[in-house]
């Protein structure tokens, strides 16, 4: 496994994609995706005993080039702040990214770049 | 091999420490008071935890406190370089609380606010709220794997004294107090969870109970909760005493926020 | 396979919006959040195949909180037939208020279709972790998970 690095976030900071630095042609490797999100339910009440409304993450969408690597479809019991990690094999150079909505509508993304050396 | 290092830098450390020259103290030192733990004993609280737990915690790239610490680094560079150099602040966090002269305990907590109010000329951030445990967590996170020293005279303070007081009362309707779990009872299970040894050295810390950061103030508040007794407020100066008194009883253990916990 | 263990996938099975196109209104209303509405594949799930197969679902056993449980999902590609591919993970908590906790599609540039995240369970229950095969076949791994609560309430 190669030497393991953060990728450069997008302004906001509310989430990470951990890819390796550099790659070999063919090497397996991990892409984590961390997310800070409340991942709220609907069924806890706040302070004053109201419920919190649901808002949980519906779609998690993970492309590399535009191709599709993953796509979580229902996400429901997902942690707070969720992490997912997958293994890829670097093939050539090139962009994974990250695009997410939740219930209210928010949407989050994340790219990094993937360097493959000779690819 | 590790342990000896740390015991060593520490005796060296104490040495320089207790005998600065030219404020040599005419009076003989008061006999140390003896620490819960020796050195050689201090367990941080990531020992007591669940394997994933501590696996989550020894990879950054699996912590999600490192978000929190991602968010401080740019309030950081926005508001708080413009005076401090991010290199020179490394060892803060390792160097507080601290009790001033006259004054209450300074936590890292209240040390950012102060510079809040002072120097950047805005309202105190809340406790708790998402840039404090964001400051806090950067700051602590910077500080990772330095090792707290006590000042020389604490254990004469009245701080150190209430926080020792707050420590070794029994109090609530379980008859409970903390040293009775983190002194005397450390390694035996509650439940199936492990009694720590009480240490407040990875806070701020990502817990799961709370589904995000949290400060000490807040697990101290929690532990007042557990054992069914008032919880003080998040200002009761309480809390900062207790910070102080557990900072001197961990002393030694190397800084480990964002931990990890349960 | 068990015929107790089948009977708890079929149920928590049902549940799942892989199927609840085929249950009609009351499956729907039951997941009127469910986000996307499928092709329905009742017809697929009426002639599956139930079978551990290649998967795997690593949970630990005994859980403290249930508000992050870490989970591997793993589908060995090794033991699919030619040219049949592994089209969805998934994992069904039947315990927990929304039954179905996970269902995620792979792409193909998945180099195993493998899966490290983090759960909510809400008690102690079996979990099921599923695979779904792009020829209907659905692998499945259930672990019987006890959640112990934590030592101390913490109302802060």
């Amino acid at each position: 496994m190669s030497e393991p690095s953060t990728s450069l976030n997008p302004p906001g900071r509310n989430a990470r994609l951990i890819v390796p630095r550099l790659l070999q042609r063919g090497e397996e490797f991990t892409a984590r995706l961390l997310i800070q999100h409340p991942m709220e339910t609907g069924f806890r009440r706040d302070d004053a005993g109201k419920m919190l409304p649901a808002n949980v993450i519906e779609e998690i969408i993970l492309r590399f080039d535009g191709e599709l690597v993953f796509r979580g479809r229902v996400l429901n019991a997902l942690s707070a702040n969720p992490s997912l990690a997958v293994l890829l094999t670097a093939q050539k150079s090139g962009t994974l990214s990250a695009n997410w909505r939740d219930q209210m509508g928010n949407v989050g993304s994340i790219s990094a770049e993937l360097r493959v050396a000779g690819g | 091999m590790r342990w000896l290092l740390v015991a060593l830098g520490f005796s060296f450390a104490a040495y320089f420490g207790v005998a600065p020259p030219g404020r040599a103290d005419p009076k003989p030192p008061p006999a140390a008071i003896q620490k819960p733990y020796a050195l050689a004993q201090l367990r941080s609280g990531a020992s007591f935890m669940a394997p994933h737990l501590q696996a989550q915690q020894r990879d950054d790239d699996q912590n999600p406190g490192m978000l929190w610490v991602d968010q401080g680094r740019d309030l950081f560079a926005a508001d708080c370089a413009r005076c401090h150099d991010a290199e020179a602040q490394k060892r803060l966090a390792a160097k507080l609380p601290r009790v001033t002269p006259n004054g209450p305990v300074v936590t890292l907590e209240t040390q950012i606010n102060r510079c809040q109010t002072d120097r950047v000329k805005r309202a105190d951030y809340p406790l708790e709220s998402q840039p404090l445990l964001a400051l806090s967590s950067y700051l602590s996170f910077a500080a990772r794997g330095e090792v707290y020293r006590a000042q020389s005279d604490v254990t004469s303070t009245e701080a150190w004294q209430r926080g020792r007081n707050a420590f070794t009362q029994v109090q609530g309707k379980l008859d409970f107090s903390c040293a009775a779990c983190h002194d005397q009872m450390a390694g035996k299970r509650v439940r199936t969870q492990a009694i720590s040894q009480g240490h407040g050295v990875g806070f701020p810390a990502y817990r799961v109970e709370w589904q995000g950061v949290g400060s000490l103030n807040r697990r101290l508040r929690a532990c007042y909760f557990g054992m069914e007794t008032l919880v003080p407020a998040q200002s009761d100066p309480i809390l900062a005493d207790l910070a102080l008194y557990l900072a001197w009883r961990s002393e030694g253990l190397p800084l480990e926020a964002p931990a990890v916990r349960r | 396979m068990p015929s107790a263990d089948r009977r708890a996938l079929l149920h928590a099975a049902a549940l799942a919006p892989w199927w609840w196109a085929a249950l009609g209104p009351f499956g729907m209303a039951v997941h009127s959040q469910t986000p996307t509405a499928d092709p329905p594949l009742d017809q697929q799930w009426q002639r599956a195949r139930v079978e551990r197969g290649g998967l795997s679902l690593d949970i630990p056993v005994v859980v403290e909180t249930g508000t992050s449980v870490p989970i591997v999902l793993f589908a060995d590609r090794l033991k699919l037939k030619s040219g049949i591919q592994i089209e969805r993970l998934g994992v069904i908590a039947p315990k927990n208020p929304r039954p179905v906790a996970l269902d995620v599609e792979l792409g193909a540039l998945m180099s195993q279709a493998r899966l490290t995240t983090n759960i909510r369970l809400g008690a102690s229950q079996s979990v099921i972790g599923v695979a779904l095969l792009s020829d209907g076949t659905l692998w499945q791994h259930s672990v019987n998970v006890v959640l112990t609560g934590s030592a101390c309430y913490d109302g802060t």
